[in-house]
């Protein structure tokens, strides 16, 4: 696998906090999940992915280059949607996407529309790219959101909370893209979402307090719980909710003759953090 | 307006208040108003008596209405986050208003340390400005408070401000060049500047300063009963309040002229 | 060649990225101004002179909101450019509405104030441009509407400034050193605009090259 995003010892500080902590971490072609609490510095992250941040120390090579030095051509290659995007309200979805198209170097205007129309077709506002931005709803903004960054098939694509707000037919339909274009591209997908990091990502990286805590398969993260997810009659464990079922699935410490269950990512997710004690060192 | 709503307008106004306070054009005109008072209020009898009566008006006032719009409009990004909250738009306005005597309550301190800061060091006036000639900056400084809180609440949009304070200084300008009329501006130098290069005690214009000082509150009131009229459920009470104000300003306003 | 493309096809999308209303207001503003005035004195031709300079340099920090900024940061079209590019559109709209105030209004002046207010024109613009350009960097996507009161803040400031450093001085034996530091605030905004409108990640790299040689911390790319 060749490696396209290196991370090697990176710190960045915003006054007195400092948001990535000697962050060292490597992924390549595929996808590869971004998961963390809030604060624990993946939007951070994404930004200094897509060149809009620098480290204050460390190295950031993407795409073979140095994030600084080279940084034009990798936003040349790059596509980027922040966690907050804005638009210029007065825009039709068209046009917006056209606006950033050009800001993307495309200058053909026939190639330019032609990738404009493809673009916003993956992302299914066919029927709506002559409507203006500001009759649409949150959800559909944020697919024009996902159809700016998908333009001129960047071969690094970062993604900042892409399916918030997206409903779920939309967030099937997302999967399905991410899924194609992580193919044969580096995809990085910063989440709250373990669903979509289970059905989408060969890797996944967990950050805590600016530094990786987890790097590797979504099985691997799985299995950081495995014997520590079980179900009983009454609450146990640190941390156990009611099933519909009526039945507790508890995790934690698993007593000796305890109906273990399968774990999810989202019990080993929770058990790395150390919201509930685990027998699994971090 | 329930009791357990009103109950949350003190504190409210306390934390706008603050932050009325710390912001950067308040502190930036009580900064600029002690400059032009340093500079002008020891240079003779004329600019003496202007210093101390009618610069606060422009170099406090035109600052504290951006302050207070800009603090008033703040929210407006997280507007749908706090309409679903308890303390509706109208008692946050309510507080707001309330928060513009924060500045004014400031003003009215520093106007008064200036004052004694004169009578100590002994500085030659023609005459020493009257309670009401003291009391026209801190009323401007108040009622530029009311006014931002109201432009913000009626006209939201960016650059709203500026045109108001635009119309604001060309209505004062045409109003204090109208002979007989320069009480109904909201600046008012009375000091007659008499021959270059104005240094010399020149007399007075002449007006009743007292329906002045009212004069002024009505514009105050009436601003925040602007400010308020925008999103009550109580329309009706306001729009009478306003109807009073509006009748206030009439009869101070041409009875300060007679 | 690319980036004349890029520029002339930005240029033709500028009425909706770009917020015009401001500079529309502005130019009747200074209209009005320019018909109302009846100049007595070269002094009554200086001041709405010097209103519509704080006028258009009022109007002018507003072209730098920009709703989509988040989203089109990364793009390879240099910030530098970008700004650029609406400073551009800016300077299309104020300078022929100065040069018609000039016009209108500079046969009532001493020859000399025709520069000495455009350069107080351009050192309230670009002073003003900086200091907005600061706010968007701090994240602030619509920076005009708090850089606007700071531009009539600081005009304010500017007008009280007490005599060893008065800057909008009418007396003839101080408008030479007034337009001495109008020029250097002038140069002084032009280095501060220049600065502030680098790439973060330069601006930044260079700032953490400082504070690693200080605080011994590894350099990207060393």
């Amino acid at each position: 696998m060749i490696d396209t995003v290196v991370l090697d010892d990176v710190t960045k500080t915003f006054g007195r906090h400092r948001a990535l902590s000697g962050l060292t971490f490597t992924t390549g072609p595929g996808v590869t999940g971004l998961l963390g609490p809030n604060g624990a510095g993946k939007t951070t992250l994404i930004r200094l992915l897509a060149t809009v941040l620098a480290a204050d120390s460390g190295s950031v090579h993407l795409l073979g280059r140095d994030s600084v030095r080279d940084r034009l051509e990798i936003r040349r290659r790059l596509g980027y949607l922040p966690q907050d995007p804005g638009f210029q309200r007065g825009f039709t979805v068209f046009e917006f996407v056209d606006y950033v198209a050009i800001l993307k170097e495309m200058v053909n205007r026939r190639a330019r529309h032609d990738e404009v129309r493809r673009v916003i077709g993956e992302v299914g506002l066919t029927d709506v790219s002559g409507k203006r931005i500001r009759t649409l709803s949150g959800g559909m903004r944020r697919r024009v959101g996902i159809a700016q960054a998908l333009l001129g098939e960047p071969e690094l694509v970062l993604l900042d909370e892409p399916t918030a707000g997206l409903d779920p037919e939309q967030r099937l339909r997302f999967r399905d893209l991410i899924s194609r274009i992580g193919e044969n591209r580096t995809v990085l997908l910063s989440t709250h979402q373990t669903e979509d990091v289970a059905a989408l990502c060969e890797r996944i990286v967990v950050l805590r307090n600016g530094a990786s805590v987890f790097s590797g398969t979504p099985e691997e993260l799985r299995g950081l719980a495995h014997g520590q997810v079980w179900v009983s009659g009454e609450r146990a464990g640190m941390l156990s909710w009611r099933t519909a079922e009526g039945m507790f699935r508890n995790i934690g410490s698993s007593p000796p003759d305890a109906d273990l269950v399968s774990p999810t990512i989202e019990d080993g997710y929770l058990l790395l953090l150390g919201d509930v004690p685990s027998e699994v060192p971090a | 307006m329930t009791a357990v709503g009103i109950r949350v307008v003190p504190p409210l106004a306390l934390n706008e208040t603050a932050r009325l306070l710390r912001h950067p054009l308040t502190v930036l005109g009580l900064l600029l108003w002690i400059l032009r008072v340093a500079e002008d209020g020891w240079a003779g009898p004329r600019p003496g008596f202007t210093a101390l009566t009618a610069e606060m008006i422009i170099f406090w006032g035109v600052p504290a209405f951006f302050a207070a719009n800009l603090v008033a409009s703040a929210a407006r990004r997280a507007e749908e986050t706090l309409s679903a909250a308890p303390c509706d738009r109208s008692r946050r306005t309510g507080a707001l208003c309330l928060a513009a005597l924060g500045p004014f309550a400031l003003s009215c301190t520093a106007q008064a340390l200036m004052a004694g800061l004169y009578l100590i060091t002994g500085n030659e006036l023609e005459r020493f400005p009257s309670l009401a000639e003291l009391g026209m900056g801190p009323l401007n400084v108040l009622g530029a408070g009311l006014l931002g809180v109201a432009v913000a609440r009626w006209l939201p949009w960016p650059g709203a401000s500026v045109l108001v304070m635009l119309a604001l200084i060309v209505g004062t300008k045409l109003l204090f060049d109208q002979q007989g009329k320069y009480l109904l501006a909201l600046y008012v130098d009375l000091a007659v500047w008499g021959p270059a290069p104005h240094l010399d005690a020149a007399g007075f214009l002449p007006g009743d300063m007292g329906l002045h000082a009212l004069y002024l509150l009505s514009l105050c009131l009436g601003a925040g009963a602007l400010a308020m009229l925008k999103d009550t459920p109580r329309r009706e009470l306001w729009l009478g309040i306003g109807a009073v104000i509006v009748l206030c300003v009439m009869i101070t306003g041409i009875g300060q002229l007679t | 060649m690319i980036r004349l493309t890029q520029a002339a096809l930005l240029a033709r999308l500028s009425g909706k990225v770009i917020r015009w209303q401001p500079l529309m207001g502005a130019l009747l503003v200074t209209g009005t101004v320019l018909v109302w005035t009846e100049p007595l004195t070269w002094k009554g031709a200086l001041w709405p002179l010097r209103l519509i300079a704080v006028l258009l340099t009022l109007a002018s920090v507003f072209v730098l909101d920009d709703a989509a900024a988040n989203v089109v940061a990364p793009v390879p079209l240099p910030l530098w450019a970008r700004t650029a590019l609406r400073l551009g559109f800016a300077l299309v709209w104020i300078v022929p509405v100065w040069g018609v105030s000039l016009l209108v209004l500079g046969p009532y002046l001493p020859a000399v104030w025709i520069l000495w207010s455009t350069v107080e024109l351009a050192g309230m613009l670009v002073v003003g441009l900086a200091g907005t350009v600061m706010l968007t960097r701090r994240g602030m996507r619509e920076p005009g509407v708090a850089a606007a009161p700071s531009v009539v803040g600081g005009t304010l400031l500017i007008f009280v400034l007490p005599g060893p450093v008065a800057m909008l001085t009418l007396r003839p034996q101080d408008w030479t050193a007034a337009h001495l530091r109008w020029s250097l605030l002038l140069m002084a905004g032009l280095a501060a605009l220049t600065w502030m409108s680098r790439d973060p990640v330069r601006r930044s790299t260079l700032t953490s090259q400082l504070a690693g040689s200080r605080n011994g911390l590894r350099v990207p790319g060393k």
